[in-house]
Parts: structure tokens; C-alpha cells; sequence
């Protein structure tokens, strides 16, 4: 018998009971909908991740104390990074631009009756071009006021927000930890890189953090701007080599620091969305399995229910392979046709989340195709067993069904 | 010989006791023949329809049809023959529902293989006297008609038997005057034709009689007018 016949068999039955048909399909539909917007979520932070991953400055690397282990890395366990460190990395290591030291904390900021939480770095001049902000209103601090401990303070466009509205902040004063300081600008926005908001921070010399605020000898982290050209590898092994001698690391021991590059980051980020992806995905892809469930139950019926048609085709000559493509064909219509509708779903839904919620969500051409063609395999996996039943009905037995 | 069958034998088992349905039936039908297959309910004669119409296989004995031994055919070559050398005639019609008189007409040619099999089925449905019934559903016929369907598509492939089981068991008196004609003219036509029935008068009717009771065969009889020496 030939193929469009077949199909136009299959779709005549699946016509003739609508409300059936769509409620077998609806599992499938569910399923590849959920599919292809839970993968559009997890394109879509991948991308976003990326996206301010290289907001955050180009060529940088990043020093930390403690040690890189095979866990990841254990962070702020020792404290031995120095400012002499620093000055010696951009003064020794060839292919360094500019370093800026840092220390961090968390610090209350408050302004007449106006209260925030904020993430506070202490740092030099350089901080700014080495992580790729810029000063939109105001000035930054001089290496001056860094030497002479001054009290002012460079605030992120969101704690602005948070504690002067619309007032002007310039040359205003705010307590940070009860110690006044002077606001002299204001950071351009960034926007939200997840995990830490760049807009809501405060900038001050890292003199006055240390000495005045956190009562730090130690730095948190150093950032470093490699020069442009140059090699990131190679730079990145001159610093550990320096920073090895300069803390007098035997040979074979552990370093007592970690570098990381941007590439060491984008790898990580990598990593954790490819995670998110999966599991969201595989949660998805169990309604597709459930739906494939729902198929093979209709399938089930329709066979034992249409068993005296099975029985008549028999009679007229229809051989078991014909019987079993036939069924095979309308659970695959089932599966396919709610693929499709799925996709339809899911194109909808994805749009819908970047709109209503903080997830973006990006469509991609293979996760679709994934979705409808793990739909018709369903199809095919569930319809199997019910084909095969129709395909080996005892032609006399069928005939008799009433 | 179209059908030679010897010593046919099939058993059933129901709620544990095995049941004779045939006990050793030989049974030779001629070309050309109009044969009637008598017997009360659970005498075996449905079960010798069903084998000689290769939807089961028999247990023990041998069955010829057409020159060809098929007591032993795969499932698979059993369709093919059910396909080219058999037309059955239910007593409950058996057509589809959901397709149209000439779609089931069509159906035992898209089996064989053919594509374009429309013009076929239309043609035997004109020979039925349907020309104007082709697009109607089952549901949209009289009893008769949908018989007169059932016969075009067992004639479609043009099989070398036609199978009647209880033909105008579901007719009313007059539509089965119009289908046992149409038997009549198909048998003078040449047509090989067994009608497997209970009833007497419209075995009366056809040229041979086979009474069977208890899975045997008990007699084989002829009809007064046509004599029975010519055939076989």
C-alpha cells in the first residue's frame, strides 16, 4: 500500500475523533514546548553571561590569594597579597599596562534618612580603565588623594539612585560605616551581570578602605590590564613567576595565589549554564516522555476499538507490515503534528518569559529540530508496541470482534 | 479443480475441553461451480470457510487451491492469496465506515500494490449497478446496497473464488432476491461462487450442496435442475 495512502488513512481516523487525537497530542505538545523554552532559557543566560563577561574588560587578569585547587578555587583563605606585590607586577612583568589593587567589602552608605547595603571596593585610579567603567558624571580620585587617605567616594549609578532619587549627589557627603565621605561621581551604567551589580557599588582610594574602614593589611584581589597584543599566556606565567620569587615559593611547592584570565572565566560561566541547560532540558524532556505514555495509551485503545477494520483489511489481503505501518504512521502523525504545535507553543512561551520575567531567552534553530525530531522518535518508540498488536491480530478473531 | 481439499482437521480448545471443528473434511469444488455449504450453528461450517478462504491454516489435511498447496503458507503469502485468488462476502457486510463505497471497493488494489485503482473500483461498482451510490458511506446505503458493495470489492482483484458467508442473513427478503441473482448471473458469468448458509432454500438454489454436521461432511447433494455430472 502506498505511503500517502497511508497517511491519508491516518489522518482521516485521527480527524474522526478530534477531541481524542488532540488530547493524545497534548502530552507532545507540552513536552516540545517546554523543551524548546527551557533550552531557549538556557541559550539565553548563556548569552548574557557572555555578554558581561566581556563588559567587564578586556585583557584582564585577576590575582587572588590562596590556592587553586581541583575543586575550583579556594579564595581568601590566606592573606598575602601586597601593595608591593602590585606595584612590582606592572613595574617587572613585560606585556602589564596598568594593575589595580583591591580590597572589598560589604558596607552600610547612608545619606540623611536614605540607607543601602553596597558592595565597597578599595582601590587605585586604574581600577576604572581596567574593568572598563567610566566616570558619566564628576571625576575619579587622583593618586594624591589615594596617598593622602582621602575621604571621597566614586558610587555606582543604582546606589545613587537608591539614596539621593533625584537629587544631586556631586559634592554631597554620605556615611559609609558612619565616616563621612565626599561624593565626586558617578559611574556610567553597566547593567545587571547577575550575580553582582556593577551600577550598585561604591568606589574609594583603597588607603582609605584599608586603613580607615575595614582595617585590612592585606589586598582581596589584584586586577591586572594586560598590555593590547599582547600574549595573555605568556604575561599571565611572567606574573606567576615573579610572584612566586617575590613570596619565596619553593620549587615544586603550591602557589599561595591564583591567576584566573578571562578565558578561565568564560570557560567556568560556560560550564555552569551548559549545567543549567541540561537540567532544565531533561526535566523538560520527561513530559515528552509522559506525552510518548499518552500516545501509547490512545494507541492502545484506537487499536483494540478499530480491531474488526483490522480484521476486514486482513481479510482483503493487507499483510502484517502493512497493518503495523499503518498504526506507526497515525501514532507518528500524532507525535509529529504536536511537535509542530510544540514548536509553535514554545516560540510563544519563550517570548512570553523574556517579557514577564529576569530571564532572556534566545531560540536556536538546533534545539528546535532536537524537539521535533525527538517528538517523531516518541511516535515511534510509543507506537511500536500497539502497531505491533494490530500488525499480529488473529485475522478470524478480528473478524468476530464486535 | 479450483479447490481440492483432503482430510482437513481443526481443533479448538474452549474452557479446557478440545473441540472438533473439523474432523477429517475432504472437499473438491470444479470451476465454475455454485456450491452451497449447509449446516446448523457449530456444525464446522465456518471454520471450513475460514481455511478455505486461507484466513487460517488447518491442523491436519491438505488444501489445493487453484493448483497451489497452501495448507502451510506463511502468514504473509496467506494475504497475498486472500488478495488475488479470494473475494469474501460477509454476512454483516464488513465494509469501512469511514471510507466511501469506491475507497472500499479500492482497498484489495492499494493491497495488491496499484496506485491509480479508482477507475477499477469504479468500474465494478457499475457492475453492481452503484454507478450513482460511489461516493456515499456505508451508512448512507440500504442493506442491499452495501452488500452489492461488499460483492464489487471481493470481484475487484478478480479473484478465482467468491466466499459468501450468510450473504442475505442481514437483508431483507427482497434485497437478498437481488444479491442471490446477482450470485446467479456472476456464477453464469463463470464466476466460482461457495455461499456457506443455514438456510435450506437458499441452498436449494445453488447447484451443489454439502451438509455438514459435527465437523464432517454428511452428504453432497445436487440441485434437480442442473445436472450434476457436468461439473466435476
Amino acid at each position: 500500500m502506498l505511503f500517502w495512502t497511508i497517511v491519508k488513512v491516518g489522518l482521516k481516523s485521527l480527524v474522526a475523533n478530534p477531541l481524542r487525537s488532540f488530547l493524545a497530542m497534548l502530552g507532545i505538545i507540552i513536552g516540545v514546548a517546554a523543551v524548546i523554552s527551557m533550552l531557549a532559557m538556557g541559550a539565553g543566560a548563556r548569552n548574557q553571561i557572555m555578554q558581561r563577561l566581556s563588559a567587564m574588560g578586556t585583557n584582564l587578569l585577576v590575582v587572588r590569594p590562596g590556592q587553586s585547587g581541583s575543586h575550583g578555587v579556594v579564595s581568601g583563605t590566606t592573606q598575602n597579597l601586597t601593595l608591593a606585590d602590585a606595584q612590582a607586577l606592572v613595574k617587572e612583568v613585560a606585556g602589564v599596562r596598568r594593575v589595580a589593587p583591591c580590597v572589598g567589602g560589604n558596607v552600610q552608605v547612608k545619606y540623611l534618612n536614605h540607607n543601602t547595603r553596597v558592595r565597597l571596593t578599595g582601590t587605585s585610579p586604574t581600577y576604572l580603565p581596567v574593568r572598563d567603567f567610566t566616570v558619566e558624571k564628576g571625576r575619579t580620585f587622583s593618586d594624591g588623594e589615594v596617598e593622602n587617605m582621602a575621604r571621597v567616594a566614586i558610587l555606582g549609578p543604582v546606589t545613587v539612585d537608591n539614596l539621593f532619587g533625584a537629587n544631586e549627589p556631586l559634592g554631597e557627603t554620605v556615611k559609609i560605616n558612619s565616616i563621612n565621605f565626599t561624593v565626586i561621581g558617578v559611574l556610567k551604567a553597566k547593567g545587571d551581570q547577575g550575580w553582582f551589580s556593577p551600577d550598585d557599588q561604591v568606589i574609594i582610594p583603597h588607603t582609605t578602605a584599608m586603613k580607615q574602614l575595614l582595617g585590612l593589611d592585606y589586598l582581596g584581589e589584584i586586577d591586572v590590564q594586560a598590555a593590547d597584543g599582547a600574549d595573555v599566556k605568556q604575561v599571565q606565567a611572567d606574573m606567576t613567576t615573579l610572584l612566586r620569587k617575590r613570596h619565596h615559593i619553593q620549587e615544586g611547592a603550591a602557589d599561595d595565589f591564583n591567576i584566573r584570565n578571562q578565558a578561565d572565566m568564560i570557560e567556568t560561566a560556560n560550564q555552569f549554564t551548559q549545567t543549567f541547560t541540561i537540567l532544565l532540558g531533561g526535566i523538560a524532556s520527561i513530559s515528552l516522555l509522559v506525552g510518548g505514555i499518552g500516545i501509547m495509551n490512545i494507541m492502545l485503545v484506537t487499536v483494540t476499538e478499530r480491531t474488526r477494520e483490522i480484521g476486514i483489511r486482513k481479510a482483503v489481503g493487507a499483510k502484517e507490515r502493512s497493518i503495523m505501518t499503518q498504526f506507526l504512521i497515525e501514532s507518528v502523525i500524532i507525535s509529529g503534528l504536536g511537535g509542530l504545535i510544540g514548536v509553535s507553543g514554545g516560540l510563544g512561551a519563550a517570548v512570553l518569559i523574556q517579557r514577564f520575567t529576569q530571564f532572556t531567552t534566545q531560540v536556536e534553530l538546533p534545539s528546535v529540530l532536537l524537539a521535533l525530531s525527538f517528538s517523531a522518535i516518541v511516535g515511534i518508540f510509543f507506537g511500536w508496541y500497539p502497531a505491533l498488536r494490530a500488525s499480529r491480530l488473529d485475522p478470524v478473531e478480528a473478524l468476530r470482534y464486535e | 479443480m479450483i479447490i481440492e481439499a483432503q482430510g482437513l482437521v481443526k481443533t479448538y480448545v474452549l474452557g479446557g475441553t478440545a473441540v472438533r471443528a473439523l474432523d477429517h473434511v475432504d472437499l473438491a469444488v470444479p470451476e465454475g461451480d455454485l456450491l452451497a455449504v449447509v449446516g446448523p450453528s457449530g456444525s464446522g461450517k465456518s471454520t471450513l470457510m475460514h481455511i478455505i478462504g486461507c484466513l487460517d491454516h488447518p491442523d491436519g489435511g491438505r488444501y489445493v487451491l487453484a493448483g497451489e498447496d497452501v495448507s502451510q503458507l506463511s502468514k504473509n503469502r496467506l494475504a497475498e492469496i486472500r488478495n488475488r485468488r479470494i473475494g469474501f462476502v460477509f454476512q454483516t457486510f464488513n465494509l469501512l465506515s469511514r471510507m466511501s463505497a469506491l475507497e472500499n471497493v479500492e482497498l484489495p488494489l492499494l493491497y495488491a500494490g496499484l496506485a491509480h485503482a479508482k477507475g477499477r473500483a469504479a468500474e465494478a461498482l457499475k457492475s453492481v449497478g452503484l454507478e450513482d451510490r460511489m461516493r456515499h458511506k456505508p451508512n448512507q446505503l440500504s442493506g442491499g446496497e452495501r452488500q452489492r458493495v461488499a460483492v464489487a470489492r471481493a470481484l475487484i482483484t478478480d479473484p478465482a473464488i467468491l466466499l459468501a458467508d450468510e450473504p442475505t442473513g442481514n437483508l431483507d427478503s427482497k434485497s437478498g432476491e437481488e444479491i442471490l441473482a446477482l450470485f446467479k448471473s456472476l456464477n453464469a458469468a463463470g464466476h466460482t461462487i461457495i455461499i456457506v448458509t443455514h438456510d435450506t432454500d437458499i441452498a436449494a438454489r445453488c447447484r451443489r450442496q454439502v451438509h455438514m454436521r459435527d465437523g464432517k461432511v454428511v452428504s453432497v447433494g445436487t440441485a434437480s435442475a442442473p445436472p450434476s455430472g457436468t461439473h466435476g
